[in-house]
């Protein structure tokens, strides 16, 4: 019996998690080893990353940090887009519709923070 | 936050993620607690670090989960439309709640788990396969123990749904995967083999955790340094857990186990 080989899309999404956690864990270990250096700010918010400078960034520890764990939730929502393209290419209207919906409800949850 | 403050919640974190993979329950349970308790950590913070731990462990096992073929992409796209619809509801129902009754809940969480792993001992989750045929979600795997393809369908998907929502609002509201509610719903509500339902949760919790770490994350509940340090310690411990690759089985451990979750329950509680 020959087994089953796991499809093109599936090694895709497998390849998408191992990226978002590759580079989530070097972000998060550059912000620690930054943090052995220089003494930076306890907490930096997404909307403070989007106004600081490019050497701002680079110099503050928690910034590094932050860019890893929005990486690291990014990739699920990545995760749930290339099954949108999977789908909407296999013709699968329901499917591509409810994995749409799946999305819409990780938009309708950052709308909601911004009310 | 110290660099060794730091090592220690990675420490923690490995222990918390092995623990997690040995007994089947995930890291998150005993990040919490850990956090809380060891640490001094708010409870909401502990909830957020643990969250985005949870994202980081479901990634990293669904990988291999999906490389393998075992994944059902339909049926999570399916029910993460309950569950991600449950972790808002959980995120917001946690963001209202005070860090006392958020405590509490989770320890009567903590209990329940206990009870939960002490019936799983006992009675086994009984797999009853449904046949491919007539199911609109279908799905299959080699089984490398059995050295043959398994074929299955998908059955009462309202009642999955159902406790997907369950599932997620727990998530939402605790900080764990949810895992513990979705892997035996799947086998024994809609079907699936657990295999393939293990494999289909942990592919679930990412995008689940997602929807509520956003609003823990509005809220500032996100402090980076814990959380990093949870996430890279959780992350070698679920990989170190799963590479020792056995469950464990003997009724004395389990036993313990049992017992530790109730205690630390009590002491979250007491607390």
């Amino acid at each position: 019996m020959i087994p089953s080989e796991p499809s093109k899309a599936d090694r895709f999404i497998a390849r998408t998690f191992r990226i978002g956690i590759a580079i989530c864990s070097i972000f998060m270990l550059a912000g620690f080893l930054i943090s052995l250096f220089r003494k930076g700010a306890d907490d930096v918010s997404p909307a403070a990353l989007w106004r600081m400078s490019g050497a701002q960034l680079v110099a503050e520890p928690a910034a590094w940090i932050t860019l890893g764990i929005l990486v690291l939730m990014a990739t699920p929502i990545a995760r749930v887009a290339i099954t949108i393209a999977v789908f909407s290419r296999e013709r699968d209207i329901r499917y591509t519709f409810i994995a749409v919906f799946v999305l819409l409800m990780i938009g309708v949850s950052i709308v909601s923070t911004l009310l | 936050m110290s660099p060794i403050a730091f090592l220690t919640v990675v420490l923690t974190g490995i222990v918390a993620g092995v623990l997690g993979a040995l007994f089947g329950i995930g890291g998150g349970i005993l990040l919490v607690p850990a956090l809380t308790i060891g640490f001094g950590l708010p409870m909401h913070q502990a909830v957020a670090a643990s969250l985005v731990s949870v994202i980081a462990t479901s990634s990293a096992t669904a990988a291999v989960y999906t490389d393998r073929g075992l994944c059902n992409i339909r049926l999570a796209m399916s029910l993460e439309v309950a569950t991600t619809m449950g972790a808002i509801a959980g995120g917001y129902t946690a963001a209202a709640l005070p860090a006392d009754t958020l405590r509490k809940i989770f320890a009567v969480f903590l209990a329940a788990m206990g009870f939960l792993m002490w019936w799983r001992a006992r009675n086994g989750i009984a797999e009853r396969i449904v046949e491919p045929n007539g199911s609109r979600i279908r799905g299959e795997y080699f089984d490398p123990a059995e050295q043959r393809t398994i074929r299955y369908g998908v059955r009462n998907l309202p009642g999955g749904m159902i406790v997907s929502f369950f599932a997620g609002n727990v998530s939402g509201l605790l900080g764990v995967g949810g895992g513990v509610i979705k892997v035996p719903a799947m086998t024994m509500i809609c079907g699936v083999p657990i295999k393939a339902a293990t494999a289909t949760s942990n592919l679930m919790i990412g995008v689940t955790a997602v929807a509520s770490a956003i609003i823990y994350f509005a809220q500032g509940f996100v402090q980076p340094y814990y959380t990093a340090a949870s996430v890279l310690g959780v992350l070698v411990g679920s990989v170190v857990g799963t590479r020792i690759g056995i469950r464990i089985r003997g009724r004395t451990v389990v036993l313990l186990f049992i017992v530790l979750l109730f205690v630390v329950a009590l002491r979250m509680v007491i607390t």
